[in-house]
Formats: C-alpha cells, sequence, structure tokens
C-alpha cells in the first residue's frame, strides 16, 4: 500500500515538474522566425547587405546575430525585439565577408533560444550591378510581358553584369548601409510614397554614390515643386542646384527625354513625363550611361574595406603604375650583397671578420630608414573607403569605430597585422554593444559626439566622430573644429592639403567639416589620404610614458 | 668544452665560413629580389639556409677527421665533447642569421611585423635548425646505414614527415613561417621550441651514449669502422 501510495506521489511530482516547465514554454510556443538575406536572396560579395528578421508571436526577448568563426558562433549583434499578438520586421544591415559569411540569427528570452536560423549570405551570390525597381514602368512590364515575375539578369550591359530585382516600396530599407549592395534604385512613381526613414536612407546614399532613377507621375518639373522628391533637392547634398530669380529651382543637366541631376557623389535622373508615359522604352545602352555603371568594385563605395585580410598579405611592390618601381630597391639589394663580398676579403685581404662585422652593422643601421621609407611609399595600413565619411546628412554622419590590434603594434602605423577598421552610421534601434574589428559597431544616442576617443589602450581604440560636426560640446578638449565662418583652431598644414578634405568642400560648400585626429593621450589619430584611399592612422606619440 | 668548440668554429672560420655565408647572403639576397620582400617566402628562404647550416654543422663538413683525432689525443671527456659540438652547432647557425639582418630589418619595418613576433619566428627557426644539425649529427654515427643514406633519411624524412603530418607542423620552420609571419591571430611557439629543445636534449645524450662505447671501444683498441664518428 505504502510502496503504491509512493508511486503516486512520484507521478504526481513528475506530472506537476513536466506541468511547470510547459507553462515556462508556453509563450514561446507560437513564435516564428524568419530570416532571409539580401535582395530576393541575392548578396554582393564584399558589400552591406540587408538581412530580413521576422519575428510572429509573443516574446520580450533579443535578436542575437553571431558570426560562425573558425565553426563556432560569435555573438555580435544585439537587438531589443519585443512582440505582442503581431508581426515585428527588423532589417539590418550585415557585411557579407567575399571569403564566407555565414551567421546565425537567433531569438532570446530570458537567457533561453527560442529559435535558431543559420544564414549564409554568399549562397546567393552576384559580383555586378544590383538594380532595385519599384513599381516597373509601362514600358518595362510591355517587355517583360509573358515572363515571370521575378530577378532579371541582363549580361549585356556594358562591362559588369546587371541584375534587376523588383522590389515594392515598403521593401525599401531604411538603412543606408542596406543599399551599399545597390548600383541603381528605378522608381516608377512619386517619391513621396516613401516613409521618412527610407527617404533618409536614399539620401544618404545617393550623396555617397548612388543612382536614382524615376519616372514622376507629373514630370520632373512638378517634382521639383512639391511632393517627395522636392526634398532630395533640399539638403547640402544636392550641389549644383541652380536657383533663378524666381526661386525654381532647375536641372544641372539634360539630355533628351531625360534629366540628370548630381547628388553629392551621385546622381539622379529624372524622365520627363512625356517619355515616362508614352511608354516609349529605353535603349539597354541607356542604361549604362544614364546610371553611370562603372567598372565594378568603385573604390568610393559606401563600405568600410579591410586591407589584410588574415593569413594573406597582398603582393607588395605591385603598384608599378602609380610611379612606384622597383628597379632601384632591387639595385639597393645587389649592392649590398657586392659590399658584403668586400668585406668578406674578396677586395679587403686583411681583418675580414671586423670589416663584416661593420659591414653588417652598419647596412642594419641603414636599413631602418630604408624599411620606413618603403612602408611610407607604399602606405601599408587600414583603408577607410571614402563612402563611408561621404554621407552629409542633416545631422551629420556619426563615426563610430573600433581598432583591435591582436598585438601591440601601435608603434608601426603601417602594420596590417590585425588593423581593422569598420565605419558605420547610426541606425535607429541598431546597437553592437560588443563589436570587434570585424564587425559593424553602432552608436544609438541623441547627443551625437562631436569627435571623443572613447577609450583605448595599446591593443584597443573605440572612437566616435561626426561629419560634419555641428555644434560640439563646450570645452570639449578631444574635438577640433574647423568653422570656416567664424574664428575656431588652427587646423595642421596637411589638412589643406589633404585633396579629399578639398573635394569635400567643394562638394559641400556651406558645410563645416571637423576631421578627427588627436585627441587620446599618448596617442594621435590622422585620418589622411594615402595613395588611392584614404587611410586612418594610430599613432603613437613619442616621449616616455607615450602609452596610456 | 669550450677547446671543442673553439676547435670547430676556427676549423669553420678557417675551411668554409666564406663559401658559407656568401651562399647565404646570395640565397637572400635573390629571394629579396624575386619574392619582393615578401614576408613569409623570404622567411622560408632564411629558414631554408638556417636548416642548410645546421646540416653543414651537423655534417661536420669543416672539421671532420681532424677534429676527433685532436679530441682523441687530448683525451676529453665525451659529454664535453657533445656539449661542445652541439654548442658550436647553435653558434653557426647564430652566425648566418648575421649577412640576414638588413633585409630582416627591412621586412620588418616595411610590413610593420611586431618585434615580438619577430623574435619569436627567430628563437623559433633557431630552435628547429639547432634541432636539425643534433639529427644529423646523430645520424652521422648510424651503424646500420651509409652515412649519406642515413643523414638524407633522418634530415629529410624529418622534414617531408613533420610537413606531412599535420600535428608536426608546428615543428617544421617552413610551414611555421608562414603562419607567424603572415597576419592572423597569436601563435603559440612554446610547444614547438620546447619539443625542438627537448629533440636536441634526446639526440646529444644518444651521440654521449654512443660515443661512450666507442671511445672505450677505442680505448681497448677494438674501434668499430661504421658511421662517420672518425674516432
Amino acid at each position: 500500500m505504502d510502496r503504491h501510495l509512493w508511486a503516486l506521489r512520484s507521478l504526481a511530482l513528475l506530472f506537476a515538474v513536466i506541468l511547470c516547465l510547459l507553462v515556462q514554454a508556453l509563450p514561446t510556443a507560437g513564435v516564428v522566425l524568419t530570416v532571409t538575406a539580401g535582395y530576393e536572396g541575392y548578396v554582393v560579395p564584399g558589400r552591406w547587405a540587408p538581412l530580413a528578421i521576422e519575428v510572429s508571436g509573443a516574446m520580450d526577448g533579443w535578436v542575437q546575430i553571431a558570426r560562425l568563426h573558425q565553426g563556432l558562433p560569435v555573438v555580435t549583434e544585439e537587438y531589443r525585439c519585443r512582440v505582442e499578438d503581431e508581426t515585428r520586421r527588423l532589417l539590418i544591415p550585415v557585411f557579407a565577408e567575399e571569403t564566407g559569411s555565414r551567421l546565425e540569427v537567433r531569438l532570446v528570452e530570458d537567457g533561453k533560444v527560442l529559435g535558431r536560423v543559420e544564414v549564409d549570405l554568399l549562397e546567393k551570390v552576384f559580383p555586378g550591378h544590383l538594380i532595385l525597381m519599384v513599381n516597373l514602368p509601362e514600358w518595362h512590364q510591355q517587355a517583360r510581358r509573358g515572363q515571370a515575375v521575378g530577378p532579371v539578369l541582363f549580361s549585356t550591359y556594358g562591362q559588369e553584369p546587371v541584375l534587376i530585382i523588383p522590389v515594392e516600396f515598403s521593401a525599401l530599407p531604411g538603412a543606408a548601409l542596406a543599399y551599399d549592395g545597390v548600383s541603381a534604385l528605378v522608381v516608377n512613381g512619386d517619391l513621396a510614397a516613401l516613409n521618412p526613414l527610407q527617404a533618409r536612407a536614399i539620401r544618404s546614399w545617393l550623396a555617397g554614390g548612388g543612382r536614382l532613377l524615376f519616372f514622376p507621375t507629373q514630370g520632373c518639373g512638378g517634382a521639383e515643386a512639391g511632393g517627395g522628391q522636392g526634398e532630395f533637392w533640399a539638403g547640402p547634398a544636392a550641389a549644383g542646384v541652380t536657383v533663378d530669380a524666381d526661386d525654381a529651382l532647375h536641372w544641372e543637366g539634360a539630355e533628351e527625354g531625360w534629366e540628370i541631376r548630381r547628388y553629392g557623389r551621385g546622381r539622379i535622373i529624372c524622365a520627363r513625363a512625356q517619355e515616362a508615359n508614352n511608354g516609349q522604352p529605353v535603349a539597354t545602352a541607356d542604361w549604362q550611361r544614364l546610371l553611370a555603371l562603372e567598372p565594378y568594385p568603385r573604390t568610393f563605395r559606401l563600405t568600410p574595406g579591410l586591407v589584410f585580410r588574415e593569413g594573406r598579405l597582398p603582393w607588395f611592390l605591385e603598384e608599378e603604375n602609380a610611379g612606384i618601381t622597383t628597379l632601384p630597391l632591387m639595385v639597393l639589394f645587389v649592392l649590398g650583397f657586392l659590399g658584403g663580398l668586400a668585406a668578406l676579403g674578396f677586395l679587403c685581404k686583411k681583418r675580414t671578420t671586423l670589416a663584416l662585422l661593420a659591414f653588417i652593422g652598419i647596412t642594419t643601421l641603414l636599413a631602418v630608414p630604408v624599411g620606413r621609407r618603403l612602408a611610407g611609399n607604399w602606405q601599408r595600413g587600414a583603408i577607410v573607403y571614402t563612402r563611408a565619411v561621404l554621407l552629409p546628412e542633416d545631422a551629420g554622419v556619426l563615426i563610430e569605430a573600433e581598432i583591435r590590434f591582436p598585438e601591440s603594434t601601435w608603434k608601426t602605423p603601417v602594420s596590417p597585422w590585425g588593423v581593422t577598421v569598420t565605419l558605420g552610421e547610426t541606425a535607429r534601434g541598431a546597437i553592437n554593444r560588443a563589436g570587434t574589428g570585424e564587425t559593424f559597431w553602432r552608436h544609438e544616442s541623441p547627443q551625437q559626439p562631436l569627435l571623443v576617443v572613447k577609450e583605448g589602450d595599446e591593443r584597443h581604440l573605440r572612437l566616435a566622430g561626426v561629419l560634419p560636426p555641428g555644434t560640439g560640446p563646450a570645452g570639449d578638449t578631444h574635438a577640433r573644429a574647423r568653422d570656416e565662418t567664424g574664428p575656431g583652431p588652427v587646423l595642421p598644414v596637411w589638412i589643406e592639403r589633404d585633396p579629399w578634405l578639398a573635394g569635400l568642400r567643394r562638394l559641400f560648400p556651406a558645410e563645416r567639416w571637423t576631421v578627427g585626429y588627436g585627441g587620446l593621450s599618448g596617442f594621435t589619430l590622422k585620418l589622411e589620404n594615402g595613395r588611392s584611399h584614404p587611410v586612418l592612422w594610430a599613432e603613437p606619440n613619442p616621449g616616455p610614458g607615450a602609452l596610456p | 668544452m669550450i677547446a671543442v668548440i673553439w676547435a670547430d668554429l676556427t676549423a669553420w672560420s678557417r675551411e668554409r665560413a666564406k663559401l658559407s655565408l656568401l651562399v647565404v647572403a646570395a640565397a637572400l639576397t635573390v629571394a629579396a629580389i624575386v619574392y619582393r620582400l615578401q614576408p613569409e617566402l623570404w622567411g622560408r628562404v632564411l629558414a631554408i639556409c638556417l636548416l642548410w647550416t645546421g646540416w653543414q654543422a651537423g655534417a661536420e663538413k669543416w672539421v671532420r677527421l681532424k677534429s676527433w683525432d685532436w679530441i682523441r689525443q687530448e683525451r676529453l671527456g665525451i659529454a664535453r665533447i657533445v656539449v661542445g659540438k652541439i654548442t658550436a652547432a647553435l653558434l653557426l647557425i647564430l652566425f648566418h642569421i648575421l649577412p640576414a639582418l638588413p633585409l630582416l630589418v627591412m621586412v620588418v619595418y616595411v610590413w610593420g611585423i611586431p618585434w615580438a613576433r619577430l623574435w619569436q619566428w627567430l628563437v623559433f627557426i633557431l630552435t628547429a635548425s639547432w634541432f636539425f644539425a643534433a639529427l644529423i649529427f646523430l645520424a652521422g654515427h648510424l651503424v646500420w646505414l651509409g652515412v649519406k643514406e642515413a643523414r638524407i633519411l633522418l634530415g629529410g624524412g624529418w622534414l617531408v614527415i613533420s610537413a606531412a603530418i599535420p600535428f608536426l607542423h608546428q615543428l617544421n620552420p617552413l610551414f611555421f613561417t608562414e603562419r607567424l609571419l603572415l597576419p592572423g591571430p597569436p601563435v603559440k611557439i612554446l610547444p614547438g621550441i620546447l619539443a625542438n629543445l627537448a629533440l636536441t636534449f634526446l639526440f646529444a645524450l644518444l651521440l654521449w651514449r654512443y660515443n661512450q662505447k666507442r671511445f672505450k671501444a677505442a680505448g681497448r683498441g677494438t674501434v668499430e669502422r661504421y658511421g662517420d664518428g672518425g674516432v
């Protein structure tokens, strides 16, 4: 009897435990996690691509993005996610490494993983021009009649293949970085359909070199006067806009049937109303010309880039066409060898050992300045692509970077060993609290700093800056600003010589520009023009106790 | 021991120094031109040069017979002889790094290689070459094989095996050079260095045991005529 009672009690206890577990799991039962990458799954390697994460069902937790590093997932980004009876959609730009990008997206609530999806960003790779098309024009629909809806691949447009992907207005990302892999955006309709976040993202992308081709319902003139298009000309990036006595805006350039205007580094092409409405098709050759699709990749994409990947070095001294010749170096090596021959006693028979040691000592000492000069000539360093900082939004562009050095390599600012620089922009709701070298690190704060080196040591540096600065915090000793219209600290001479900055000033003459350098005790940060790319340097200050 | 070291170094200086140093300097200069100072490729050439030096030291190209004759005359202890020979081999390998110094410094500055990593690499290839010298030294004393065959079998075999088996890559200077001189996470070199030193010590021990027997046999007048010990 007792045994029977004990069995019943045990069974009841077991049921109670199972019930508790089930109750705890109840909120997660209906949660569905869906993840899609790129546009229709297509991703341009070496560029940022949108990662759409859709969560259905009630939950209150976090979405984590983990990169698979050496087979093990390492959480690099985390986003708050609270869903009550509806579906929440997050759109996060992620960088598609050319050597492989496997991500794991996790849904976590109270430390428990509710679901996980593994994504291979390079599953559908398109290494060419990706064009997004919103609302296909009439002529294009006629041309494609009878074909299935979906991406269209043209392989004959100029030098690079072109992939056109139809999308809806609502599917356009609200983060500029997500457009990094997009070469052009074709819109048939009024841009007023864009929400403010989308419009801001597209403006940023255009300013950095994007191409927008649109077919307005009321023609280009009407578009300027009002509607969604108008705001695209209002910002400082609309360089080249002319205003006549009637305050009417005029197109900068035009050709038959098309109006073309520069927007920062990008361009906007507008089809005149009559051409847009009469169904006149655009010849394939026009696309290349109108959108100015250049050979891929361009050097000033919106992409932060790595120079030296792990375990690989570029072939040295290959830039013969950049004015560098290897001949003097080869001659130097041969002369060194001949000097060694002489020291060994072929020319001098006495005191061979002493002569040899002296020769080795002298040549070793000489190797230091020669090596430094060579290193300076070839600019081995962390490259920051120009487009990443050419985003002249109204509030400025926040640069967040984290530089990690696996070893203390700051004494050699040109060191490729482990130097990784990433730049980014603000993205609402996108925070990466533990960004590392290869991770895009973003900052969410209403108070954007002018230029602040947040923290750093000999192996790690984190900094934030804004271009253009606006008004910086008073008495900020970590920042220096140059005000074109008022007094301000004088910039070093090299800043004035910098063609990159000069280009910025030409593009946006009304803006004030701050260059991120200086500030951290023991280190000097410099953003300067390298041979073909801007280079971010982190150099220790000379003198004892330079390291913090 | 110092007398043995001095004898070996003097013999090397008199017989082989110019040729040996010139070969190393020429190889490194050609490699610098051909590989354009690419650190991992040029570093491999330096590692090969040091291995070659280790081979030369182990094979006693410049002190063969004469040194052993002298040792026999002086009636030195076996342990001191072995330690002296092994130490002399290390010094000879070190001497062969000297012609590489200017190019080495240039490579470091051009590529910004951290000094810590460079020292790690140098210590590693030094110990690897030292071990290689001890291996070749031992191979010259094997009685059941011809001298050349034994050296090729042991020396070449070791390089091939350590290259073929991934686990042994951390002992192979040619493979490990790439990992140390290319960008990437820090590499642990301590296991490789300790393994090389332990093997060098083990081979020195074997040499001592073997030569002890041979010297005793020589004392009794029953010297075996195999191997390259020269006693």
